[in-house]
């Protein structure tokens, strides 16, 4: 049985999240964009972190919006470096 | 014909972004259609994306992107900086965007990431 536990549209942790398709347990209800980039392993100034909702915007992430995992579909990050050098 | 794998369909068909798979010439590449370009920027309100793809992709990452119709800034009245070469591909002539980035993480990076570097350098076209 799942140990992440669902009241009404609220779950409760742990919480099984994937950033940069790799899952992730996540014991509390917030996670942070800079905790994403750390769970990544990423360079938290080169790279930007985003939540993968349904529609179409990615929700990207600076490094102290909170995440509140309690909500449904809230569960899919990745990062990346966005930046380009031009020539 | 599909050579995407299935995490680059799946993200770009739950983002509702139309694309198209092309081989011409013995290259492959995806068309991402009638893309909305950054508001009141340029002199048209959305494009194609061509990205192409190197023949180690999704290992080895996509370099520039190339757009179709060709696109000017408003202000100036010009062609962005190192926007303003021909790429001839699939019977249509792209505008080159040369954009460099040689990061790329071979099993994470995907079309997600290449598109947020494809806007980010229309977001800040000079």
């Amino acid at each position: 049985m799942s140990e992440e536990h669902k009241t009404g549209d609220s779950k409760k942790g742990p919480f099984h999240i994937v950033v940069d398709h790799k899952p992730h347990k996540w014991d509390e209800p917030f996670i942070t964009g800079l905790q994403i980039k750390k769970l990544a392993g990423v360079d938290s100034a080169a790279y930007d972190a985003w939540q993968d909702v349904p529609g179409p915007e990615d929700v990207l992430l600076a490094d102290d919006t909170k995440v509140d995992l309690r909500k449904p579909e809230t569960e899919r990050f990745f990062t990346g470096k966005k930046t380009t050098t031009e020539g | 014909m599909s050579f995407l794998l299935e995490p680059d369909r799946e993200y770009l068909t739950s983002k509702g972004i139309t694309f198209e798979e092309l081989e011409w010439d013995g290259k492959k590449a995806v068309v991402l259609k009638e893309r909305p370009l950054p508001a009141n920027r340029f002199d048209a309100k959305a494009a194609d994306v061509l990205i192409l793809l190197p023949s180690g992709y999704p290992d080895v990452g996509p370099d520039m992107f190339y757009l179709l119709p060709w696109v000017k800034l408003l202000q100036p009245n010009r062609f962005p900086n190192a926007a303003d070469q021909p790429l001839d591909f699939g019977g249509q002539r792209w505008q080159r965007w040369s954009r460099h980035n040689t990061e790329w993480r071979s099993g994470i990076d995907g079309m997600r990431t290449m598109i947020k570097r494809v806007e980010h350098a229309l977001e800040n076209a000079a």
